[in-house]
């Protein structure tokens, strides 16, 4: 079986479930408690797409580090990125949209850059309304574990597919 | 005779009340004496002017007492310290300190880290191989595996990352991090940097050893291996030239010697 290592790196503003969408992915266990990250965590989860087995290293960047300098060089040499908002909160969409064409689409060409609306359990008709549905990749919820799952696998398919 | 005996006891309660009188001066002089030394016993400057003008009567009971136990402890201490100086002198003169100063000399390294480093040594705990954008592990070694690889690769290229941008200047790079006895030297290439993990006391030598090594590594073994896409393989023939250059050279362990 043929194996490839893949770096991921979660983006978006503090609050909005980055932690745990890993937590539910890497663990399958979700901690309803706000997790605030600090810094940076990585985890790694191994699944298998047809014969190739891929490694994913999730890197957790903290929500307060989005406009820092340093994390421009955690997201050096990333092959997938997620921008994850809080589908309750608007501003945290905005944040991600404008993160991904001014700066992943620019920067980070080569990345497959998905937007994830997390939190999707509890948004209300009139906050989906304010989204532009054709921009978002993947409804999510952390906490029931809606799609979860199904994001990471499709950016692990697209891996092996584009052999990136 | 009756009247004698008569005078006779006249005598004795004159003579005897003249003893009783006396007696009860006396008496009272010593009850006042004994008040005043009693005073003066408690009273501590009163004491101790008593010790003082009495210094020499002092010293003549409690100098014989002080000078054995003086004595004693002063023949301890030179006998260790003859035992010492002998010690010292059989190690000065020993092929193992003449070796040590030689080597002193030439690496700069100080006789004291020498001789920590002789007697403790340095314990390889494991190697990594690892690429600089990504953080992903290119390859690691371990004689023990002991630790999580991939995961360590990715929080050591973040912890150097977060060094380097924060603190470091231009074209600057992270070179080791210490963590009680434990030490991890970063060796960095140009698309990959090493990352060493040691305990122990590690000096110069030691360092210069592994850069020595390292160097080796990228020239013949990685040199040629494309790092676009890090998968098995790539991984395989890291973790066999890992393994090659420091299973069969060092094993488990090594010390400033080998």
């Amino acid at each position: 079986m043929k194996s490839i290592t893949k770096k991921i790196v979660l983006l978006g503003n503090e609050g909005v479930g980055k932690t745990s969408l890993v937590k539910r992915f890497v663990h399958s266990i979700f901690n309803d408690q706000y997790l605030s990250t600090i810094g940076i965590k990585i985890s790694k989860k191994t699944i298998q797409i047809e014969d190739t087995e891929v490694n994913l290293m999730l890197w957790d960047i903290a929500g307060n580090m989005m406009s820092k300098t340093l994390y421009q060089n955690y997201l050096k040499g990333a092959h997938g990125v997620f921008l994850v908002c809080d589908g309750t909160r608007p501003e945290t969409y905005e944040a991600v949209i404008q993160e991904k064409d001014m700066h992943i689409n620019v920067d980070f060409k080569e990345s497959i850059a998905y937007l994830i609306v997390n939190k999707s359990d509890l948004m209300t008709e009139i906050d989906k309304n304010k989204l532009e549905s054709s921009k978002v990749d993947f409804y999510t919820s952390a906490k029931t574990g809606d799609n979860v799952e199904f994001a990471f696998q499709r950016m692990a398919e697209n891996f092996v597919d584009t052999n990136t | 005779m009756s009247q004698d005996m008569n005078q006779f006891e006249e005598l004795r309660r004159l003579i005897l009340e003249v003893d009783r009188e006396e007696n009860a001066r006396k008496t009272d002089e010593i009850i006042t004496k004994l008040d005043e030394l009693e005073k003066e016993l408690n009273d501590p400057d009163k004491f101790a002017n008593v010790i003082q003008q009495s210094k020499a009567e002092v010293i003549d009971v409690l100098g014989p007492v002080m000078g054995k136990m003086i004595k004693k402890f002063i023949s301890s201490e030179i006998e260790k310290l003859k035992e010492g100086i002998e010690r010292k002198s059989k190690a000065i003169f020993s092929f193992e300190f003449l070796k040590r100063k030689i080597k002193s000399k030439m690496t700069g390294v100080s006789e004291e880290e020498l001789l920590l480093s002789d007697s403790i040594g340095s314990s390889l705990l494991q190697v990594f191989a690892i690429e600089k954008d990504t953080g992903i592990l290119i390859g690691t070694y371990s004689p023990k595996n002991i630790l999580e690889a991939d995961l360590v690769a990715g929080m050591l290229s973040a912890i150097k990352s977060f060094v380097e941008s924060a603190f470091g200047e231009e074209d600057s790079e992270l070179e080791s991090l210490s963590y009680s006895n434990y030490k991890i030297l970063l060796y960095n290439f140009n698309r990959y940097y090493f990352a060493c993990v040691l305990e122990g006391i590690i000096d110069a030598k030691i360092k210069e050893e592994l850069q020595d090594e390292f160097l080796n590594l990228a020239d013949k073994e990685l040199g040629s291996l494309s790092f676009k896409k890090i998968d098995g393989d790539i991984r395989k023939k890291v973790e066999l030239a890992l393994s090659k250059a420091f299973e069969l050279k060092y094993g488990a362990n090594f010390r400033a010697d080998n």
